[in-house]
């Protein structure tokens, strides 16, 4: 094990204890069970914590390293153990799980195992990844090199393009090279085999105790032998750490929608403004997201409204500093910035438009059956499961076609096509995991209906 | 197969035939997906095993610069500008048709590439504010405009050159 490969694991590590200490208040952890169940969610959480207090210290002119991580870590926990004692919270019980009657569980152990060899084989290549181009190279990991030498220089920014691009992931990295003890681009690939672990074990902890394992663990298992997936989870950029989090969120505030939990609303500004805080996309899904919520609550306006407003206002407050720095920089090209007139001349676009977001989509050699196993779920929810489930993943779903083709029709510099010329290979991912992880939810609906 | 008739059965017995046709409609997603996962698991795990043989057999430097491959630039050039710049280094990069390239893209990367594979060293423009650069790095520019100013540093003889300003 190399001194960056135990840098990584530190870094990955403080993140879990901080998620652990962020969630710890909430009483979610009556057993140790709990914490088990819950660690992949953790871990995000803590992901999203500490890289968006860093991305504010960066802005503000300071490069956090290693101390300054351990600071925020310590010091979210020590906040967590004073609210959980203000609240009455205590340290999880020691109790014997028991699988009860968890059908099948005998398949779901059996693709939990493969999902293990899978995630092993995905961290063995990640340990000796070399840089595979793109833009990694072009935009993400230089940043992070920028911010890791000088910070957020405005000189060498100049150098690059897409100058307004946000920079969580930038300083994800910068702090990956901190720990590191200097710029490892090979050892930085397993940074993104960490998210991917978390991620896999955030959703199962999300889905649970909802959905039995037997629905859980067969789609986790899908996920990982997705062909495009296979590709892109240990390229460093952006785009699937985005996914990881919208998708977290998209999840998490159904939950809040049904259950109502103060940690869930927690997180989902917490995952909503990291999201925002990862790539430009990031602001259309977390709009996308934020409207689908207030639409399902829309009965209990009152009372469901205020603390759906008040996420959504965090996560774009969080945002704000480096917006103003940008802008005081004279960066531009946030956004498509065509004209109403521009919008209407291209409206050819539209149909090509949908037609590639349709066929990336659903695409068998990149995704298998992902997509379509998303809509079948969603089909009998709508017929024997749960309709506000399913109305709020189309709904979703339908949001984000819409995000995705209006950005194929306002920018009309970008090829009609399938190639990486475009982010919508990539940016169709968000669509593909979020029918893999809502369709657990949507079968379980169908089931508990029978059970009832 | 298997999964459905024990799904069926757990859930079945004293139902009416439409909740036994859910438990069928769910069961046949499960197995669908599940046959899918065991089918491709194979394939995906050889896949990643591959990659990582293939990974550990290049040595570190080539794995570094892997992702000068895909754009085609020479990496004996970024090796020895690598070397040659002092990491407090003001350089300025200049491209232009006067080397052979293999590919539309290399050209078009050269600046990005050497910024992400020098930093610290600083790339300029020629117009920076703050001095002069003391380095350049010619992939194919015109040079001789240049060349009583510089000091060559080192040259392939095929058009990419990198040299110091003279003081």
């Amino acid at each position: 094990v190399t001194s960056s490969v135990a840098g990584l694991v530190a870094l990955n590590a403080l993140f879990l204890v901080a998620g652990l200490g962020i969630l710890f208040p909430f009483g979610v952890f009556a057993t140790w069970g709990h914490v088990v169940r819950l660690a992949g969610v953790a871990y995000l959480a803590g992901f999203a914590a500490v890289t968006l207090i860093a991305v504010e210290l960066v802005v503000a002119g300071h490069v956090p390293g290693v101390a300054a991580v351990i600071a925020v870590t310590v010091a979210t926990v020590v906040v967590g153990i004073v609210a959980a004692r203000r609240r009455g919270v205590t340290l999880p019980a020691r109790v014997r799980g028991s699988a009860g009657d968890e059908p099948l569980l005998w398949v779901a152990l059996a693709c939990i195992s493969l999902a293990l060899v899978l995630l092993e084989s995905i961290v063995r290549v990640a340990h000796t990844q070399g840089e595979v181009g793109g833009d990694s190279i072009a935009i993400w990991t230089p940043r992070a090199k920028i911010i890791h030498f000088y910070g957020l220089d405005a000189q060498l920014w100049d150098m690059m393009g897409g100058q307004t691009y946000p920079i969580l992931v930038p300083t994800l990295q910068a702090l990956d090279f901190a720990f590191m003890g200097g710029v490892d681009t090979v050892a930085l690939h397993l940074q993104y085999s960490f998210l991917l672990i978390g991620f896999v074990f955030a959703i199962a902890g999300l889905l649970r105790p909802r959905v039995p394992l037997v629905l859980v663990w067969p789609v986790l298992l899908l996920f990982l032998v997705m062909p495009n997936f296979d590709y892109w989870a240990l390229v460093p950029q952006a785009d699937l750490p985005l996914q990881y989090l919208f998708v977290c969120a998209a999840i998490v505030a159904w939950r809040w929608i049904e259950e109502r939990a103060a940690w869930q609303l927690a997180l989902f500004g917490l995952w909503t403004a990291a999201s925002m805080a990862t790539k430009r996309e990031g602001q259309l899904l977390a709009a996308c997201l934020v409207l689908t919520v207030f639409a399902a609550t829309a009965r209990e306006w009152r009372r469901r409204w205020p603390g759906i407003a008040a996420a959504a206002a965090a996560a774009v407050l969080v945002n704000l500093p480096w917006r103003l720095w940008f802008h005081s920089h004279d960066f531009t090209g946030e956004t498509p910035g065509a004209t109403l007139g521009q919008l209407l001349d291209h409206a050819g676009r539209i149909p090509p438009s949908a037609w590639l977001v349709a066929r990336l989509t659903f695409g068998w050699h990149d995704w298998l059956l992902a997509a379509p196993l998303g809509l079948v779920a969603a089909a009998l929810a709508v017929a024997w499961g749960s309709r506000p489930l399913a109305a709020y993943f189309l709904g979703l779903c339908a949001l984000i076609v819409a995000g995705f083709i209006w950005i194929l029709w306002s920018i009309d510099s970008l090829p009609i096509a399938p190639t990486d010329v475009t982010p919508m290979p990539r940016a169709v991912g968000a669509l593909v995991l979020l029918a893999l992880a809502f369709a657990p939810l949507l079968l379980s609906s169908v089931e508990r209906s029978v059970r009832r | 197969m298997e999964v459905a008739r024990r799904l069926l059965e757990s859930h079945v017995r004293a139902r009416p035939n439409e909740q036994g046709a859910r438990v069928v409609a769910v069961a046949a997603v499960v197995v669908a997906v599940l046959v899918t996962g065991c089918w491709k698991f194979v394939p995906a795990v050889r896949g990643f095993r591959d990659r990582a043989a293939a990974n550990a057999a290049l040595p570190r430097l080539e794995r570094e610069l892997a992702g000068a491959h895909a754009t085609d630039i020479d990496r004996t050039f970024l090796i020895e500008a690598r070397r040659l710049l002092p990491e407090h280094a003001r350089y300025i990069v200049e491209t232009g048709p006067n080397v052979q390239v293999s590919t539309s893209t290399t050209l078009p990367s050269v600046h990005g590439y050497t910024l992400f594979w020098l930093l610290p060293r600083r790339q300029v423009r020629d117009t920076d504010p703050q001095g002069r650069p003391g380095y350049v790095l010619c992939f194919g520019c015109a040079l001789a405009p240049l060349r009583p100013r510089l000091q060559i540093l080192w040259d392939n003889h095929h058009g990419v050159v990198i040299a110091r300003f003279k003081t």
